[in-house]
């Protein structure tokens, strides 16, 4: 499915912050199945320097192990550094989403990070529009 | 003519998201086609490097837009850099792509390392 946005009954800001676990961290679930959000804010950050790692985001539905979407596959980490990932200027949409040009769209629900070490304290926020 | 945004209707119109993530690739390839009667907002190209390795001084990226009345470059010969510790190299204001005047976006780069990201909305 994908949204037309003028048809949308439901537009909900949010924003979540947190630190991401050694597994996976799930950084924002939609309320309902087949969401929509638009990210306006999405950085990590407190990168310490004895952490040599990848991170990963991804966009999932809510149907088991059904990746439908890697926006960052393996992304380093450098240490000290922000990973700036959207910002208001720079927004990022993710969910179910018409084909842009004849390519499939793809659908996620929810959005979770993944590291390759460690984490130690790597900080995360989230903050957005959720749409329905 | 591009689509008078006051006069969209939910029974005749639609407004649609989209992105696309590319892998840039050191020889410079159409990303995205834009058909001429479609009216699309680009709300944001974002390029970043990924790799552990430090880029080198010579590093590049270049991000063409393709019109028939001639082509414009968003970055040309672009360095990759680093402010402070932000990791995001570079990113593109909103552009509005309708009535041919765009016809597609190519990408260039130094290295296969860099990462492009689309996102925009697509008006019918």
């Amino acid at each position: 499915m994908s949204y037309n946005i003028l048809n949308l009954t439901k537009i909900e800001p949010f924003l979540k912050s947190g630190v991401l676990s050694s597994t996976n961290t799930t950084l924002y679930q939609t309320s309902v199945a087949d969401g929509l959000i638009r990210i306006t804010d999405l950085e990590f950050f407190n990168v310490t320097t004895s952490i040599t790692a990848t991170i990963s985001v991804k966009a999932w539905t809510n149907t088991t192990s059904n990746i439908t979407e890697i926006y960052l596959d393996n992304f380093p980490l450098q240490p000290g550094n922000t990973i700036l990932v959207a910002d208001a200027s720079c927004p990022i949409w993710l969910g179910p989403h018409a084909a842009h040009e004849g390519s499939a769209g793809a659908h996620g629900l929810y959005i979770t990070t993944s590291v390759t070490a460690s984490p130690s304290g790597i900080r995360y926020i989230i903050s957005g529009e959720e749409f329905a | 003519m591009a689509v008078n945004l006051l006069t969209l209707n939910a029974a005749s119109n639609t407004i649609y998201a989209w992105r696309k993530r590319y892998d840039m690739t050191t020889t410079s390839t159409s990303v995205i086609t834009f058909a001429n009667s479609t009216t699309q907002i680009i709300e944001s190209i974002i390029v970043a490097w990924d790799a552990t390795s430090t880029p080198s001084a010579s590093d590049h990226f270049s991000v063409r837009l393709n019109s028939p009345s001639g082509n414009r470059y968003l970055a040309f010969q672009q360095k990759l850099f680093k402010f402070d510790s932000v990791q995001l190299v570079y990113k593109g204001a909103p552009i509005y792509v309708g009535n041919g005047e765009i016809t597609s976006i190519s990408a260039l780069a130094s290295s296969s390392n860099y990462r492009m990201f689309i996102n925009g909305l697509k008006i019918t």
